[in-house]
């Protein structure tokens, strides 16, 4: 199974890696699943962590590292964007829906604007229905 | 739905490329023991399957060693997660 997740499903795994978030991730380590994210992503984590609890340079890096996701470059879904931002105003909600769209997957997030959101064939999930599929 | 980028290539197919090409790596016969040893005792089919699962086993560990680092900046701000994503 491919799908590509947002910064709150990394967030949620990390707080705690006994919850479905971070099953999912012991999981994409096992190849039993494989995940995706976005550059846009990437940078929200980059910018977040930082400023809220003091990550350092090498700290992210790390972090970065460590999590078992494929970052995805903005070129590969880039041709969805501009259609996905019409959709979902936040160009890093947009970049999941562009990106599962390019790749023919699900997005898996715990946002209420992209779980609500219709874009072309994309499901677009929450972690618990995905753990009763 | 369609790539614009000439030079992109699916990921599982890249994965099942990097798969199907077997080669090797240098060790000194100190490790290379120790992993024989170690493949006989545990039991593992193939120096492949051991080499897999000590991989497994630190990308596991890694992200534990991150998920304790991000827990304890939580707890020391008190910090929820919606804070975070706010």
């Amino acid at each position: 199974m491919r799908l590509v997740v947002d910064a709150n499903i990394h967030f949620s795994a990390l707080y705690n890696m006994d919850s479905t978030a971070g099953r999912l991730l012991f999981l994409a380590t096992e190849e039993q699943v494989e995940l995706f994210s976005t550059e846009h992503v990437k940078k929200e984590m980059m910018r977040i962590l930082p400023a809220k609890l003091g990550y350092s340079g090498d700290e992210m890096e790390g972090l970065m590292a460590a999590l078992p996701v494929e970052w995805l470059e903005r070129e590969i879904y880039e041709e969805a964007m501009a259609e996905a931002t019409a959709i979902v105003r936040d160009e890093a909600d947009a970049s999941l829906l562009a990106c599962a769209s390019v790749l023919g997957c699900d997005v898996v997030t715990g946002d209420k604007r992209v779980l609500a959101s219709k874009f072309r064939n994309v499901k677009v999930r929450r972690l618990r229905e995905l753990s009763s599929a | 739905m369609g790539f614009s980028g000439a030079k992109y290539i699916d990921p599982y197919i890249y994965r099942i490329m990097k798969m199907v090409k077997a080669t090797s790596i240098s060790v000194t016969e100190t490790t290379r023991n120790e992993l024989v040893l170690l493949k006989v005792k545990e039991g593992y089919s193939s120096m492949e399957a051991l080499l897999k699962h000590l991989i497994v086993r630190h990308k596991k560990q890694r992200l534990l060693e991150e998920s304790d680092r991000f827990r304890q900046r939580m707890l020391k701000r008190r910090m929820a997660l919606k804070d975070l994503v706010e």
